[in-house]
């Protein structure tokens, strides 16, 4: 068990920086999601983990020690690969045993831990199989087996579960939730699905354009995203955004956007005159039979215990997330009201999240 | 910048697997050339014998020899007529080949045959054959009288090189369509089923599909190919020796004649160095053209960041 | 629109079949001479024999060195697949599969063998091999052999080479399996049907190769079947066709022998894409 840093960490392709400047640092025994849509760098910040891609610049420690120069084998982490990279040739008994037995491991002690991970994975009665004879699920625990069974220092996955369908998914997830947390290796995982991320990470670290965006909890970035980048990756149906200008009227601060204009309470001192980017989530969105803001119902998509509605709202389309016992046709026209405490503002700029002091 | 990852650190192993077949080729290849080109430079007719250095003079005499002049004529005609004729004939069978059909794999297994037996069976089968008294193909055709005298397959020199190049072709297309087949496995069948939907033709499937992925081994075999048929000597010299007359006679079959019937090694050796020079600019031309083709697909390493 | 299709496959069957027969049927026709009286092959046109005979066979088999011959081309085809796949092996995993600088360029280099005119410079080859002492000896014509059919097997190892993901050598790395373990346990199992089709094509390389043989085997009790064929066959004035048959049978009939057994693999060992 160890802790991993990561400290200024580059990757380049040639002239094309694919990692910079990933600080990350994660705790023993944590799980930590690097999470970001494709191309952002966060399989290849896992590949220099394992020692998979050489390092640009940077440094990374796994517990106390520097391994920027250690050989893949020698860093103690094991890795889980999105094809599960099975040997075909190989019973699932000796896939799972094959790292032990390549590292000297006696034979005895091989099968009593090929026998121990079996069980724990409910693989018992595949061992003699090959992987060719498993449904997906079972080839995706064998994969796992094999990294379970060196118990590692870190457990390395990239997007372990993708190649699952919709329903065996969700129930692996929950079934990695509960190995990892038992085992408590430090697990750093990478994802591009932010549902998975999460539920499983104990931290986040989004990444877009090769640079850790936010890293934080998951109810942090989730209610505070550090940038607009995040509040849109992050969240599912995704959040609106309006853009906007601040002005002053009576007192009373008013963001001006093409569709409509709204009051802005109080705690939000914005200067008159600035240009900011509105965010607010379906869901943070009420249905009122009277009120300021209004438009007309486009599509109306049945998610199951919810409706999501699509409003064109002046020139600008809004999904809010209704009760699915609403009766709401398409063409109808709706009021609305948006839950101010719930709304994320953003620089226009460089799309940072505006930070208010809280007035105590 | 740190070169120490799992990638780099194989250099040092891929160079070590790789030498042996490099000093093999080397021995084989490279030495005797040569040497050969220090033969070429003397006077020395047979094996073992005496000799002295005489300069260029054999390379003068061979570009002054109107016998040697028409054999690099006839080589030419032969790699075109077998290297291209080959290629193109193995394509066109592979692709036949490829769809499902009844006996597929019977098809598959033993259409391999006629390259894995010795030439010298390939020479007798088709000398036999080709017999004008009891040749299976002259009586056919007279039997069936569209011929009136037996055809001389291998004694006319108007069609010697024609039934030469029918048979080396008999021996050589087989093999490359088997190469053609396994590239053509390769394809992925999605990207057939893509076009299907999309409603692109059988020919426009062919030029965005098939061609493409079968290029670097069109580009491989159009390289490999033409200097297999260049170097052909077995199937002619069993079958002809080069007659009648001059009519088959080709570099190599004149140069191993003039080595070893005309003693004279020297000037043989020089008249492969000649030949070997040509074979040279012709594949450099070829791989610079193809350069693209060539290249050693290393991107399944190359991947970036998914 | 039905009528066309099955129009279509009827001639696309027509030539197939037609094809085949041109490829094969030769082994058929030479199969039946060989049991023919050699007069009756030069006398009698038809196609259907008078008299069978084992005349031919029992000159073969008892007259003439064929048996000697059929050991020494076994002798010789074992040494090159020996020797070749190990180079081939290893030679398509460096450039296949490892990293370096140059490989390109390597690959290129030992495509280009096949411009050397063989025929033309067993001379040099001749002097440098008896040098090493390699004239008149197996090994000295299967280094040859061997020479020749690397580079192509080479090439023809890499569609299963680069058919393996390159996540089996990673997940090896990861867990500590060093790259020569990782090349004997796992890459070389996983291509092994590539392995057997490349055995295969160097087994035929030998078996077919009459120029090598004939320069540097001097020794008649060293000959291969390729140089014995030839000397029975184009040695005499006249040939004897039925003995000439017999001979051929007899040097096809092992090739015959070896695809019956492992023929389907060729195929299967040259494409990409075995493992999904």
């Amino acid at each position: 068990m160890a802790s991993v840093t990561l400290k200024n960490l580059h990757k380049k392709f040639g002239h094309t920086t694919v990692v910079n400047n990933v600080n990350v640092e994660i705790a023993d025994g944590e799980f930590l999601v690097f999470v970001g849509p494709s191309g952002c760098g966060k399989t290849t910040t896992l590949r220099m983990v394992a020692g998979l891609e050489s390092i640009s610049d940077g440094e990374i420690h796994i517990g106390n020690s520097l391994v920027n120069d250690l050989p893949p084998g020698d860093r103690d982490v094991a890795m889980v690969f999105q094809n599960y990279a099975l040997y075909s040739h190989m019973t699932v008994s000796r896939n799972l045993g094959f790292a032990l037995q390549a590292r000297g491991v006696v034979d005895r002690e091989i099968l009593h831990r090929v026998q121990r991970v079996a069980k724990m994975l409910d693989l018992e009665e595949m061992l003699e199989r090959k992987p060719k004879q498993l449904s997906g699920g079972q080839r995706q625990r064998v994969a796992l087996g094999r990294a379970v069974i060196r118990n590692p220092k870190v457990f390395l996955m990239d997007e372990p579960l993708s190649n699952l369908d919709a329903l065996l998914r969700l129930q692996t997830r929950k079934e990695l939730i509960e190995l990892t947390s038992d085992l408590k290796n430090t697990v750093i995982y990478v994802t591009h699905d932010q549902v998975e991320a999460m539920t499983m990470g104990h931290r986040l670290a989004v990444m877009n354009k090769g640079e850790v965006v936010q890293l934080d909890t998951p109810e942090k970035v989730f209610n505070e995203p550090a940038n607009r980048f995040v509040a849109e990756f992050i969240g599912s149906p995704p959040m609106n955004f309006l853009e906007g200008q601040v002005s002053e009227k009576s007192q009373k601060k008013i963001l001006k956007t093409d569709s409509f204009d709204l009051v802005l309470s109080e705690s939000m001192n914005l200067i008159s005159g600035s240009s900011v980017i509105m965010g607010f989530r379906p869901h943070d969105v009420k249905l009122v039979s009277e009120g300021s803001l209004g438009g007309r119902v486009t599509v109306v998509e049945t998610l199951g215990a919810e409706k999501l509605i699509y409003l064109q709202v002046g020139k600008n389309s809004l999904s809010i997330l209704v009760p699915a016992t609403e009766k709401i046709r398409s063409g109808d026209h709706l009021q609305f009201e948006i839950n101010k405490d719930y709304l994320h503002l953003f620089n226009r700029d460089d799309e940072k999240r505006i930070i208010f002091s809280e007035p105590n | 910048m740190n070169k120490q990852d799992f990638r780099s650190r194989d250099a040092r192993l891929g160079f070590l697997l790789v030498l042996p077949a490099v000093i093999l080729v080397i021995l084989v290849v490279i030495l005797p050339i040569i040497s050969g080109i220090q033969i070429s430079f003397t006077s020395q007719r047979v094996v073992g014998s005496e000799y002295e250095f005489i300069g260029p003079k054999n390379y003068f005499e061979l570009f002054g020899d109107k016998q040697f002049i028409a054999s690099l004529g006839k080589s030419a005609i032969w790699v075109l007529a077998n290297g291209f004729f080959q290629t193109l004939a193995a394509l066109l069978i592979a692709l036949l080949l490829n769809q499902p059909f009844r006996g597929q794999n019977f098809v598959r297994t033993w259409i391999i045959l006629p390259w894995a037996v010795p030439a010298a069976v390939t020479a007798i089968l088709w000398r036999w054959m080709f017999d004008a008294s009891a040749g299976i193909v002259n009586t056919t055709m007279k039997g069936m009288d569209l011929v009136q005298k037996p055809v001389l397959f291998l004694a006319n020199p108007d069609i010697a090189g024609a039934s030469l190049t029918f048979v080396n072709s008999w021996r050589y297309i087989p093999f490359l369509t088997i190469i053609f087949l396994a590239s053509l496995a390769s394809v992925p069948e999605e990207e057939y089923e893509a076009a299907q939907v999309d409603g692109a033709n059988a020919w426009l499937q062919f030029k965005t599909i098939t061609f493409p992925n079968l290029l670097p081994t069109l580009t491989v075999l159009g390289l490999v190919g033409t200097l297999w048929a260049s170097n052909v000597f077995d199937i002619i010299w069993m079958m002809t020796r080069g007659g009648p007359g001059d009519a088959t006679t080709t570099v190599p079959v004149l140069m191993y004649d003039m080595a070893f019937y005309g003693y004279n090694i020297s000037k043989a050796t020089a008249g492969a160095i000649i030949f070997l020079f040509l074979l040279i600019i012709f594949a450099f031309v070829f791989i610079f053209a193809n350069r693209k083709q060539f290249v050693v697909a290393s991107e399944t390493f190359q991947d970036l960041s998914k | 629109m039905k009528l066309q299709i099955s129009i279509f496959s009827l001639l696309r069957a027509f030539v197939i079949v037609l094809i085949m027969f041109i490829l094969l049927a030769p082994f058929l026709w030479i199969l039946l001479a060989s049991f023919r009286p050699n007069m009756e092959l030069v006398r009698n046109q038809s196609l259907i024999p008078n008299t069978l005979t084992i005349e031919n066979y029992v000159s073969l088999f008892v007259k003439s060195g064929y048996w000697q011959w059929i050991i020494n081309s076994f002798i010789v085809a074992t040494y090159t697949v020996l020797i070749s796949l190990p180079l081939i092996v290893a030679g398509a995993y460096s450039v296949y599969r490892t990293h370096y600088w140059g490989r390109n360029a390597l690959s290129l280099f030992l495509l280009s063998v096949y411009i050397f005119p063989t025929a033309l410079l067993v001379i040099p080859i001749f002097r440098i091999f008896n040098g090493l002492s390699l004239v008149d000896s197996h090994l000295g014509c299967a280094l040859l052999n061997t020479a020749f059919a690397v580079p192509f097997g080479i090439w023809l190892l890499q569609a299963f080479l680069k058919s393996l993901p390159p996540e089996l050598e990673e997940a090896a790395a990861v867990d500590g399996v060093g790259r020569m373990r990782t090349l004997f346990q796992i890459i070389i199992p996983q291509a092994a049907p590539g392995i057997i089709a490349i055995a295969m094509f160097a087994f035929i390389v030998s078996w077919t190769e009459y120029l090598f043989a004939m320069t540097l085997l001097l020794s008649n009790d060293l000959h291969t079947l390729p140089i014995g064929l030839t000397g029975i066959v184009f040695g005499q004035y006249r040939v004897n066709w039925g003995f000439a048959a017999a001979g051929a049978v007899g040097s096809a009939v092992p090739v015959f022998f070896l695809f019956l057994i492992v023929g389907r693999w060729f195929i299967r060992g040259i494409s990409a894409g075995a493992i999904k």
